[in-house]
């Protein structure tokens, strides 16, 4: 038995034994059977990663490329001599997810093609604005393919966005058509400013963050918004490629299920990029007895957002989730919120809501006003039910007062299928948050069918379709699936909207 | 090349002193020459972590300007290359813990995700077998022809502890490789 320890063989493949241990180590090698047997055990995994070491090809202007724009950089160097300025929030944010969040509108009643119709004037007289105010370029150009033209028509940038509205014409037909949203098919290249860390962190954005399609009355012609991300330099040329055209069906969304045109229409835009004034706010208010600490609001050219954030369990037995209907009131203007965004981490929320912008109408002090905030209940309303897959269906349980009645359970391409049906007689809640269980393994569930909530008071979730995956079940657990008797519904707690609006007003003060 | 005529200039300085000062002077084009003298090795510890060249580029430039924003904090200017190394393992880190969260959520949403290039899914494969920590120590030894002490630097654990997990890692490589036969 060779008493050598084994990871010495790794010094001595390396080299970097002394010369008179080396000498002594090759000597015993020569002599134990072991020893060369080891040797060669680890021989193979190294002469792989040095083989696998030698085909990775290193593109010729890899490092070039990057010393190029640094040393041009003039950014990076006042950087240097002021010392960098993080706008990095007070605490550490440990996982982000990232989530997009329309807000939801409190009417009775909604007529789309009129709110979109005055909508898209909106968007498109806000960017007609900016370039009349001098913060954006015209720039019309125009590339034909397949018979169907794309013209760039202007960009405006700031700080926070980088708008390009384009047009898209067929000039064949009568088909609208816009780009798609993947790398494949509109491909952009840059220097942007990436969104995952509160302080600079330069990502050539491959995608676009989104898109407005503008209302227009012509068949074959599309006007739309792409949202980019903000550049890094103040001033910078961009590249656009879109490759893939779909066209939109009467909803005027992506229709998938018509071919998309395929073709090569590509664009250098140059951009400024005018800056946005940030105020830091850093100021609590409570809502409900829930400390809310709103942090900064930015106004910028194309946008005016508002930051706060919030410990989503204050320990007073629910989740705070979402704070409703915000609108800014300025100058006797009121501002509703547009589009939002958080990211979570250790319990911490931290929203980003964007509203018109106010650029060229700037208050000295500003008003948030909101109707009130939804939670999730999870003291006292949690409840387990045990689904008996070899009895009859449906199968009722009672929960807070009302009657769950679970209508059918499918099993489908590995898939567990849920039909369910909340009496709602109580009308204590809103809507119930559900899990699925197979013995005591959560699985991986989704919630079919999002409703669009026009008014929170007076919403009450009566159906669920709850699918659930069974694939890890199978290939993590080694289960049978199959095996019917221990699915059980878990319910978490149950969402509550509470009508608990106010209005605050704050300072705007130049930092 | 540049930094050689510095140091006539400079007499007794080393390298790293040169770059360093440079950087802390606005300077760049020291710091710039160094790192196109180690592109290769640079590359292949991005590409060794990350897959593609879109996202080791991203990973070099933030540590880039990290370097020159810290640089005051680099307390001996021997250690230059070690701790901008260390500096990016954190960013190839960092990226790949968000690209993977990216692959999570996006595959509720079915929106395509930057593959891997071509044809060195095998390394990429075996790579990926190893524990977090044994891969980084593998990658630095036999991608990028660190020594034990170097990594040991670079990583700022013990050197036994270095010996140990390239060992451990190649062990577990070993295996992966005659299991696929």
């Amino acid at each position: 038995m060779c008493s050598i320890n084994k990871e010495e063989l790794i010094s001595y493949l390396d080299g970097s034994l002394e010369e008179s241990e080396y000498k002594n180590l090759k000597a015993h090698i020569e002599n134990c059977i072991e020893c060369q047997i080891e040797l060669g055990y680890l021989k193979k995994p190294i002469d792989l990663l040095e083989d696998c070491n030698r085909n990775i090809n290193v593109p010729i202007d890899f490092v070039a490329n990057l010393n190029e724009k640094i040393l041009l950089d003039k950014d990076l160097k006042a950087r240097i001599s002021k010392g960098s300025r993080r706008l990095s929030a007070g605490f550490l944010v440990a996982s982000l997810i990232i989530v997009l969040m329309v807000t939801t509108f409190a009417y009775e009643t909604f007529d789309f093609i009129n709110w979109w119709k005055s909508n898209s004037l909106k968007e498109s007289t806000v960017i007609e604005e900016l370039i009349n105010m001098g913060y954006g370029d015209i720039i019309e150009e125009t590339v034909v393919d397949n018979d169907i033209k794309i013209t760039v028509n202007s960009v405006v940038a700031d700080d926070l966005n980088t708008l390009v509205l384009i047009t898209v014409e067929d000039l064949k037909g009568d088909k609208k058509y816009i780009p798609g949203y993947t790398a494949e098919e509109t491909l952009i290249k840059g220097r942007f400013i990436g969104r995952y860390s509160n302080h600079l962190s330069l990502a050539k954005r491959r995608d676009y963050r989104g898109g407005y399609t503008l209302y227009n009355e012509e068949d074959n012609i599309t006007k739309r918004i792409l949202y980019l991300y903000p550049i890094y330099p103040e001033m910078d040329t961009i590249y656009i490629s879109f490759n893939k055209l779909y066209t939109l069906d009467e909803f005027y969304v992506m229709d998938f299920n018509k071919i998309p045109v395929e073709g090569n229409w590509s664009f250098e835009i140059p951009v400024k990029k005018y800056k946005a004034e940030t105020y830091r706010i850093d100021e609590e208010i409570f809502i409900d007895g829930n400390l809310v600490l709103v942090e900064e609001i930015i106004i910028a050219p194309t946008v005016t957002k508002l930051i706060y954030r919030y410990k989503e369990n204050q320990d007073h037995g629910y989740l705070l989730e979402n704070i409703m209907n915000i609108s800014l009131i300025g100058k006797g203007i009121e501002y509703k919120g547009k589009i939002g965004g958080y990211t979570v981490g250790q319990n911490i929320r931290r929203v980003e809501i964007d509203f018109e912008s106010m650029y060229f109408n700037r208050p000295k002090n500003l008003s948030i006003k909101f109707d009130g905030y939804t939670r999730r209940m999870i003291e006292n309303a949690s409840a387990t039910f045990k689904l008996d897959l070899e009895k009859s269906f449906p199968q009722s349980f009672d929960y807070m007062g009302n009657t769950i009645t679970v209508e059918s359970v499918q099993m489908i391409d590995e898939e567990l299928i849920i039909s369910l049906k909340d009496s709602q007689d109580k009308e204590l809640y809103q809507s119930l948050d559900f899990e699925i269980y197979h013995l005591d393994i959560p699985l991986l569930t989704v919630i079919e069918g999002n409703d669009v909530i026009y008014d929170y008071k007076s919403y009450y979730k009566t159906s669920y379709t709850i699918k659930s995956s069974l694939r890890d079940l199978t290939e993590d657990y080694g289960l049978d699936p199959s095996d019917k008797t221990t699915f059980a519904i878990h319910i978490r707690g149950y969402n509550q909207y509470i009508d608990a609006g106010g209005t605050y007003k704050f300072k705007l003060s130049d930092n | 090349m540049k930094i050689r005529s510095l140091l006539r200039q400079s007499k007794d300085k080393t390298i790293e002193s040169v770059i360093v000062d440079g950087i802390s002077k606005n300077y760049l084009l020291p710091f710039t020459d160094w790192l196109e003298g180690r592109r290769d090795k640079l590359y292949k510890i991005g590409w060794s972590f990350l897959g593609n060249s879109h996202d080791v580029e991203d990973a070099l430039h933030n540590t880039i300007i990290k370097v020159i924003e810290n640089i005051q904090q680099l307390k001996e200017k021997r250690y230059f290359e070690t701790w901008v190394i260390a500096i990016y393992i954190n960013e190839c880190r960092s990226l790949l813990r968000i690209r993977k969260k990216e692959e999570i959520k996006n595959s509720f949403d079915d929106i395509q995700v930057t593959s891997i290039e071509g044809s060195l899914m095998e390394l990429e494969y075996y790579l990926n077998t190893l524990d977090e920590n044994n891969r980084e120590v593998i990658i630095l030894k036999y991608i990028s022809g660190y020594s034990q002490e170097e990594i040991a630097e670079i990583l700022q654990i013990p050197i036994g502890t270095v010996k140990s997990r390239i060992y451990r890692g190649l062990q577990a490589l070993r295996k992966s490789i005659t299991e696929e036969g």
